[in-house]
């Protein structure tokens, strides 16, 4: 016989001010730019500036005595001129998407995804991990390291990995879940999604710690 | 008619203890006709909202449809969530979170059609992402503290069965260790938040026969055990 006390499920409860609330949603909407809006808003404004830039440089040119483009140096570069060189501003916070096989290099962490497989109980990756530092004042000279950070995108869900309830030995050895590792430690283990059917592709395998570090695969 | 708030306030099940029903029995997949377009293998008398007729106006980014959708449907992702935390406050976060989310995809243009004729398996399956979003990231959680501390307690009369519940939540998931995520997600779909297995499938992204399975492995586990009432579902509905 089980040690647990009969457990019974609470009552479930209600939301309370349901109207305030959905009120609230559609405003915040309306004055927060969606993540597209605020993107067009940047294309907007890189090619204004790009226009204006482009129309200062046609002016320096054309100007009289303006400098001989085939004689003298070219003028030293200055902020105003970067826009239309520089990394458009549209930078987008997702990580590069890396292929399989490839390695990313994040704080205190490097990590290699391996090879994939899909089964019947779902989908997993193999992973490489080394701990290549820890956060300054850490406590410890080595970092936990989980399954948890780890998520299997496909068209229509996200996944968080099972490595404790693994039923396929096909994803042996497993991706270590909970171990701490020392600096300089590396270790290689399969990472399951036993949640995604054989029906459903996965399209990109994403890793997020909370240290700041991200990290993206495709999948093909 | 967008909003149905008479549905919204029934009481959408039949298997308590003691009733006809038998809350171990997988409630058994309906054949589709024509006629029934909508009806999905729930259990008998549990009034399955059907989205179908609201969901195009949604997705054209009518604001009173989302309303209508959020009073229908917000109770039962506010209860899935606190089963999945143990927390009313994440709870709260996620409801918030989600509908906040759907309505972001509304105006990009991202909503898909339903496939089924509820909303929930799309509302659920956000809303475990945020479940995890919420519970994942340790600076959001101070965050969360912070302005959790900030807020005005409930009304002190029902303060303690909050925490009571949010105690025995935690002693539930706790004892359901003993169960592979995938078997504690089929009850938490299933039994508890009373979608069909279908709806389920939907959430979980996996064959309805999977999720048949799950929950007959997760039945056969627990029915000898102490914890076999939590087969039973929620006690004393709010709803």
């Amino acid at each position: 016989m089980s040690p647990e006390p009969n457990l019974e499920l609470p009552p479930e409860r209600r939301l309370e001010d349901k109207t305030a609330r959905v009120d609230r949603i559609l405003q915040e909407a309306s004055t927060t730019p969606a993540p597209g809006r605020s993107r067009q808003g940047w294309y907007a404004l890189a090619a204004a500036i790009a226009v204006i830039v482009g129309v200062l440089g046609l002016g320096l040119v054309l100007r009289p005595g303006g400098p001989d483009v085939a004689g003298s140096p070219p003028p030293p570069s200055s902020p105003t001129d970067s826009p239309v060189t520089s990394p458009t501003p549209t930078r987008s916070d997702e990580p590069e998407l890396l292929r399989v096989g490839q390695s990313t290099e994040l704080e205190f962490f490097t990590f290699t995804l391996l090879d994939t497989r899909q089964t019947s109980a779902g989908f997993a990756a193999e992973i490489r991990v080394c701990l290549t530092g820890t956060p300054p004042n850490y406590a410890s000279d080595s970092i936990p390291i989980g399954w948890y950070a780890w998520r299997a995108v496909t068209k229509r869900n996200s996944y968080q990995a099972n490595v404790e309830d693994l039923s396929d030995p096909a994803f042996q050895p497993v991706y270590p879940s909970g171990r701490r590792f020392a600096v300089g430690e590396c270790v290689e283990g399969w990472l399951p999604f036993e949640a995604i059917g054989a029906a459903e592709r996965v399209t990109e395998l994403r890793y997020s710690n909370d240290y700041g570090g991200e990290a993206r695969w495709r999948i093909d | 008619m967008r909003d149905e708030p008479g549905r919204d306030d029934a009481p959408r099940r039949s298997g308590t203890p003691g009733s006809a029903t038998s809350p171990f029995t997988p409630p058994e997949p309906r054949s589709r006709t024509p006629s029934s377009p909508a009806t999905p293998n729930r259990s008998p008398g549990a009034a399955a909202p059907d989205d179908s007729g609201i969901w195009p106006d949604l997705r054209a980014g009518d604001p009173e449809a989302f309303r209508a959708l959020f009073h229908r449907h917000s109770d039962a992702v506010y209860n899935f969530a606190f089963r999945r935390t143990g927390s009313w406050a994440v709870a709260d976060e996620v409801v918030q979170a989600t509908f906040t989310a759907l309505w972001r995809r509304v105006s990009e243009h991202r909503v898909d059609e339903l496939r089924i004729p509820s909303a929930r398996p799309v509302l659920f399956a956000m809303a475990r992402d945020e479940c995890s979003n919420q519970l994942r990231g340790a600076r959001r959680r101070a965050r969360l503290v912070e302005r959790i501390e900030s807020q005005p307690v409930g009304t002190a009369d029902n303060t303690a069965d909050w925490v009571a519940a949010e105690a025995t939540m935690t002693e539930i998931r706790k004892a359901l260790r003993r169960l592979p995520r995938s078997q504690r997600e089929v009850i938490e779909l299933v039994i508890w938040a009373e979608l069909s297995l279908a709806e389920a499938a939907e959430v979980l992204g996996v064959p309805v026969g999977t999720v048949k399975s799950r929950l007959k492995r997760a039945r056969d586990r627990l029915l000898t055990t102490p914890l076999a009432g939590l087969l039973h579902g929620p006690r004393g509905s709010g709803r």
